[in-house]
C-alpha cells in the first residue's frame, strides 16, 4: 500500500519545496537500494593524458529517509570490490590485485553515513565512513534529491532517487601503488534508486 | 632524483643490489669476527630499501599480507641473527624453523581463513605450512655452501617476480625482483672466492620474504597455481644440479669456483623457467593499458 503521507511529501519535493520539509511530523522509512538502478562510477587521472572511468557492478545497501526531516536519515552501501569494471579485462585484473583494491583480502568496500546536512531545496551533504582496504576515512558527498514517487511498474512500491558526487584520496586508504602516474584523487559519481 | 627512485628498474633491481652489496662489504670488513653474521643484515636492508620505495613504510598494525610480509621478514632476520650470535645448536635451529614457519604462514593466511574454525582451514593451510618449514629447512641445510642457497633464492625470486607480473600483481613482482637483487648483492662477495659464511639472518630473512610473497600470490591473487608449484620444484632440482656441477666443474680451481655457481643457478632455473612459461601461457593476452 502506498502511504498517502509519502505521496504528499513527494509532491512537495517535486514542486521544489524546501527539501521536503513539512510541518507534519513523520518518521524514517527504510528503503532497499535497487542494484539494477544504482551505479557507482569513479574517475582517475591517467598519466595526465585523460581521465579513466570505472564502475562497480555489484552492490547492496539501504537507506533510512524521512522526507520531512532528511537530516535524520542514513545511508549505507556495500560494494563488491571484485566487480570493478573499467571496460578492460587486464586492467580490471590488475585493479583487483594487491596493488590496488586487493580484493583477495578486502572483498568489500563500504560506506555508512554519519551525518546529513540539508543545503538547499533538494540538495544536501552526506558525510560518512568510507571503508576500503581495511581503512576507514570520512568522505563527504554532495547529494541531490531527484524524486520520490510511486513506482509505475510495481504496485504499492515507492521509490526515491538521488544523485551524488564526492572525492577521496586513495593514498589515505593505503592504496599508494603507481601514484606517480595514476592520480591519487578519485572522483566518485553515485546514482541511487531505492524502494520500499 | 624522485623520478629516478620511482623507476621500477631502480626500485626492484639496482637499489636493492647496490644497497645490499655495499652494506655487505662494509659490515664484513668493519664487523671484525662478527662481520659475516652482521653482513647477513645487509640483504634485509637492501630488501627493505626496495620495499620502502615500492610500497612505503608498512603500517603497524599491518592491514594486509603486503604489510605482514615486512614484519615477518624483519622477525625472521632478527631471529636468524640471534641464532648465529648465540651459536645455537642444530636442534634449537630446527625448533625455531618449525615454530617460525608455522607462525608466519598462519599469520599470513589469517585474512583468507577463519582460524577459529579449524575444519575449514586446516587442510588447505597444511600444505602451505609444510612448504614454509621445508623451504626454510632446505635453506638452512644448504647454508654451508657459500653460493648454493643464494643461487636458489635468486632463481626462485626472479621466477616469482615474472609469475607475479603475468598475474597482474606488479608490487609483488617488484618485491620478488628486489629480493633476488638484494640476494645477489649479498652473495656477490662470495663469488668467485668465498669470503664469508652465510648468515642465518640472510637465509631466513630472504627465505621468509620469498615464502611470504608466494603465499600472497597463492591466496590473494589470480596467480596460476601450477606456475607456483613449478617454482617449488626448483628446490627439488637443487641436489641433482649440485651433483652435475660438482662432476663437471669441480671447485678446486678458479674456473670451477667462478662458473660452477652460475651453472648451478642455470640448472635449477629450468623449473623456474617452466613456471614462467606456464604463467605466460595461461595469462590473458597482453595489449598493455
Amino acid at each position: 500500500m502506498i502511504d498517502p503521507k509519502r505521496i504528499s511529501a513527494t509532491a512537495l519535493c517535486l514542486t521544489g519545496a524546501a527539501m521536503c520539509i513539512s510541518p507534519a511530523a513523520a518518521e524514517n522509512a527504510t528503503y532497499e537500494v535497487d542494484p539494477g538502478h544504482t551505479s557507482l562510477y569513479f574517475k582517475v587521472d591517467h598519466l595526465g593524458f585523460s581521465q579513466t572511468f570505472g564502475r562497480f557492478n555489484t552492490m547492496a545497501g539501504s537507506l533510512e529517509f524521512d522526507p520531512d526531516d532528511p537530516a535524520s536519515g542514513s545511508f549505507n552501501l556495500t560494494i563488491d570490490a571484485n566487480s570493478v569494471d573499467t571496460n578492460h579485462q587486464e586492467r580490471d585484473d590488475h585493479l583487483r590485485s594487491p596493488d590496488f583494491f586487493n580484493t583477495g583480502e578486502f572483498p568489500e568496500i563500504t560506506f555508512a553515513s554519519t551525518a546529513i546536512e540539508v543545503t538547499g531545496d533538494n540538495t544536501g551533504t552526506v558525510t560518512g565512513d568510507f571503508t576500503m582496504l581495511g581503512v576507514t576515512q570520512p568522505v563527504s558527498m554532495d547529494v541531490t534529491f531527484n524524486t520520490m514517487a510511486p513506482y509505475p511498474f510495481v504496485e504499492g512500491q515507492t521509490r526515491i532517487g538521488f544523485s551524488a558526487t564526492g572525492s577521496l584520496n586513495r593514498g589515505d586508504f593505503g592504496m599508494t601503488y603507481g601514484s606517480d602516474g595514476i592520480g591519487n584523487d578519485i572522483t566518485l559519481f553515485v546514482e541511487v534508486e531505492a524502494f520500499r | 632524483m624522485e623520478a629516478l627512485l620511482s623507476d621500477p628498474r631502480i626500485q626492484s633491481a639496482a637499489a636493492p643490489f647496490v644497497v645490499a652489496a655495499l652494506l655487505t662489504g662494509i659490515f664484513l670488513y668493519l664487523g671484525g669476527i662478527r662481520g659475516p653474521v652482521i653482513a647477513g643484515l645487509a640483504l634485509l636492508i637492501g630488501f627493505f630499501a626496495a620495499y620502502w620505495l615500492v610500497l612505503g613504510p608498512p603500517p603497524w598494525p599491518p592491514r594486509g599480507a603486503s604489510h605482514k610480509i615486512a614484519y615477518i621478514v624483519l622477525a625472521a632476520g632478527v631471529l636468524g641473527f640471534l641464532l648465529d650470535l648465540a651459536r645455537t645448536p642444530p636442534l634449537g635451529v630446527r625448533i625455531v624453523v618449525i615454530a617460525g614457519g608455522i607462525g608466519a604462514a598462519l599469520w599470513l593466511m589469517g585474512a583468507r581463513f577463519d582460524l577459529n574454525d579449524p575444519i575449514t582451514w586446516l587442510w588447505p593451510a597444511l600444505p602451505i605450512v609444510l612448504i614454509w618449514i621445508a623451504v626454510l629447512g632446505r635453506l638452512e641445510a644448504r647454508g654451508d655452501d657459500p653460493l648454493a642457497a643464494p643461487a636458489l633464492l635468486v632463481v626462485v625470486a626472479v621466477g616469482a617476480s615474472l609469475v607475479a607480473l603475468y598475474s597482474r600483481s606488479a608490487s609483488i613482482a617488484q618485491l620478488a625482483g628486489a629480493l633476488g637483487a638484494a640476494t645477489a648483492g649479498y652473495a656477490f662477495w662470495n663469488w668467485p672466492t668465498e669470503r664469508m659464511e652465510l648468515a642465518r639472518a640472510a637465509l631466513f630473512g630472504a627465505g621468509a620474504a620469498w615464502l611470504g610473497l608466494m603465499t600472497q600470490l597463492a591466496l590473494f591473487t589470480r596467480a596460476e597455481m601450477w606456475a607456483l608449484v613449478a617454482l617449488l620444484v626448483v628446490f627439488l632440482a637443487d641436489q641433482p644440479a649440485a651433483r652435475v656441477v660438482a662432476r663437471f666443474l669441480p671447485t678446486g680451481n678458479w674456473f670451477g669456483r667462478a662458473v660452477g655457481p652460475l651453472a648451478h643457478g642455470a640448472l635449477v632455473a629450468i623449473p623456474a623457467a617452466a613456471a614462467v612459461v606456464i604463467a605466460q601461457a595461461l595469462a590473458p593476452s597482453g595489449s598493455g593499458y
